[in-house]
């Protein structure tokens, strides 16, 4: 009998981690960056080529969705540079085999929101105040919640509009 | 107040990496003590009015050695509150330095607050001398005391909160942020049953353990101490693991990262280690654990506030390239500076060189293709024209179908000139 108190306390606390461990299992499932069928270093691209985003993201500047590089983009450089590897040998499977790569999408407003890359490119918003620094990251994950708060925080420090119809069309 | 932000100097990136270390350290102090400035005197007032209320002399006594023990004199209390909320202050203001965030006036606020608590305090252990003849200046003291810690505790729960929530920012307008949300309340309520435990596990360190326990502590009033620091002790422990995971459970997506899972679950450990220590004390007499259990809430509150700034790293992750930014730009300045008397932002084939292997090569050959076209081909037309090379480096243009356009390097223009130097005396010397 003298020993219950140590076990109920146990088993107190046993249930509190497992509380713990589930929600971090929920954040590992469904916020923390999904895995990607290539596991694409964006630091090496970003960071240590230095590219600029709009070397691979070409239609950032001209569309109103960013859209995901065409694979020739890829092959421009991977049929010559850095053409070894388990990830590039992915890409080039893709290639031969005429299949699109089935990128597992990450960011996506909802569909009463309207929302333009091509409008705060102009505007000289950095890709980095929504995205994060993709110099340093190695697989995408959503830096930001994008709610609502977040977007009119932003148009109000820019003196961009916050009528409800710029965003709700 | 808003001309308080003007006082904070901008930071550099080692003096970032300073102020989290401090922020974490001066809690250790902070955070345990307020805990048990609050819990001491709620139990002290609680004890007083129960002790002249049922004329029970043991009650006063604790009451008024409870008091004693735990609010020390004028400048004991300033070195415990009000100068580490300072420094705590003004290390969060270096962090977030150029952010949306008032948090200057947040830390303000929190130490005017801190500072009315203590006199209050001191107050109400000065009227103790008196509380027979005056009792309800003592208790209104008491509660004035007990009111002027809570508001502390919030506006500093509430600051300290408020710097998880990047998007919340720009649209607080009161001088206490996050006055209502779910996240900010949890913690608040775990702070709060955290002081209740840390006070009964200090009542049982202090009364009982340290330098060989208070004097005079003997008998029914010994045994009655052991049972109020113990009880009361494992009571919040267990409460406060509730409100904790509930804390948990609320946080900003921004701030979660697997480190802050990992370290409540070793929060928790610590709690179950406590209580189990707890249950000894009230069950067998086992008055020495109370040193170890002492030590390991410390442990738990040292465990917590790693926590937190693990959480902090991530909400603050733009905070941080900012002032990552803020730091090159400093820096740019400097050369700038250095630059115009003479020094440093020299083009040099030494830097050239580095550049070619750093950046050029992961493209270039002479003599190969790669990604973009052996310099054998394209280098001849830029023979005895170092400018032009450098103007093309600088911004470049897609010139040949066949190869992929080279990207824009961002380099400064003396590295650029550097580069154009380095790469075509390396031509002219394989062509001599």
């Amino acid at each position: 009998m003298r020993n219950i108190v140590p076990i109920l306390l146990t088993g107190f606390f046993s249930v509190m981690a497992l509380a713990v461990v589930g929600m971090s299992g929920y954040w590992v499932t469904y916020e923390e960056a999904p895995p990607q069928p290539i596991d694409f270093p964006h630091y090496k691209h970003a960071g240590n080529l230095g590219l600029e985003c709009t070397t691979c993201h070409t239609y950032v500047e001209k569309s109103k969705i960013a859209g995901v590089p065409a694979m020739s983009v890829c092959m421009e450089c991977h049929e010559n540079a850095a053409i070894a590897g388990p990830e590039i040998e992915k890409l080039k499977k893709y290639w031969a085999d005429k299949e699109p790569i089935p990128w597992v999408r990450i960011h996506e407003l909802p569909r009463h929101a309207y929302f333009s890359h091509k409008r705060h490119i102009k505007a000289n918003i950095d890709c980095e105040n929504c995205h994060g620094d993709m110099t340093v990251v190695r697989t995408v994950k959503q830096m930001r919640s994008f709610q609502m708060g977040f977007c009119i925080s932003c148009h109000r420090q820019n003196n961009a509009s916050d009528d409800c119809a710029t965003c709700h069309k | 107040m808003e001309n308080l932000q003007d006082l904070i100097v901008a930071p550099s990136a080692q003096t970032v990496i300073v102020a989290k270390y401090v922020i974490t350290i001066i809690s250790l102090l902070f955070v345990p003590y307020i805990s048990v400035l609050f819990g001491s005197t709620l139990f002290s007032l609680g004890f007083s009015a129960r002790g002249r209320m049922e004329n029970i002399p043991m009650f006063t006594r604790f009451s008024q050695d409870i008091a004693e023990t735990f609010i020390p004199n004028f400048l004991g209390l300033l070195t415990l509150t009000v100068l580490p909320l300072l420094t705590i202050g003004v290390s969060f203001s270096e962090i977030l330095y150029g952010a949306d965030i008032q948090i200057v006036q947040f830390f303000a606020v929190c130490v005017i607050l801190c500072s009315g608590a203590i006199l209050l305090a001191l107050l109400y252990r000065r009227s103790f001398q008196n509380a027979d003849q005056n009792p309800m200046v003592h208790y209104l003291l008491g509660l004035a005391t007990l009111g002027a810690l809570t508001i502390t505790v919030f506006a500093f729960v509430s600051s300290v909160t408020v710097v998880n929530f990047p998007e919340k920012w720009p649209r607080i307008q009161s001088i206490i942020p996050l006055t209502y949300d779910w996240n900010m309340l949890w913690r608040f309520m775990s702070f709060l049953t955290a002081a209740l435990a840390m006070t009964g596990a200090s009542i049982l360190f202090f009364f009982l353990r340290w330098l060989g326990g208070k004097e005079g502590v003997e008998g029914e009033y010994r045994d009655y101490v052991r049972k109020f620091g113990g009880g009361v002790a494992l009571g919040f422990a267990i409460v406060q693991t509730l409100f904790m995971v509930l804390y948990l459970a609320t946080i900003p997506m921004v701030a979660k990262s697997h480190a802050v899972f990992y370290i409540a679950i070793a929060a928790l450990l610590i709690l179950l280690i406590i209580t189990i220590m707890l249950n000894s004390v009230l069950r067998d007499g086992a008055v020495k654990l109370g040193t170890p259990v002492f030590a390991l809430f410390m442990l738990f509150f040292l465990v917590v506030l790693v926590g937190e700034n693990a959480a902090r790293e991530s909400s603050l992750i733009y905070q941080t390239y900012a002032l990552e930014d803020l730091h090159i730009q400093k820096m740019a300045e400097i050369d700038a500076i250095r630059a115009e008397r003479g020094g440093g932002g020299q083009a040099s084939i030494e830097i050239g060189q580095e550049l070619y292997n750093n950046k050029c090569s992961a493209c270039h050959m002479f003599d190969q293709r790669v990604v973009g076209p052996p310099y054998r081909d394209v280098l001849p037309k830029y023979a005895g024209e170092q400018e032009k090379l450098t103007e093309f480096i600088l911004n470049p243009v897609k010139v040949d179908a066949s190869y992929p356009a080279m990207p824009s390097q961002g380099l400064k223009p003396h590295e650029a000139e550097s580069a154009a130097m380095y790469l075509l005396q390396q031509y002219e010397e394989t062509n001599k």
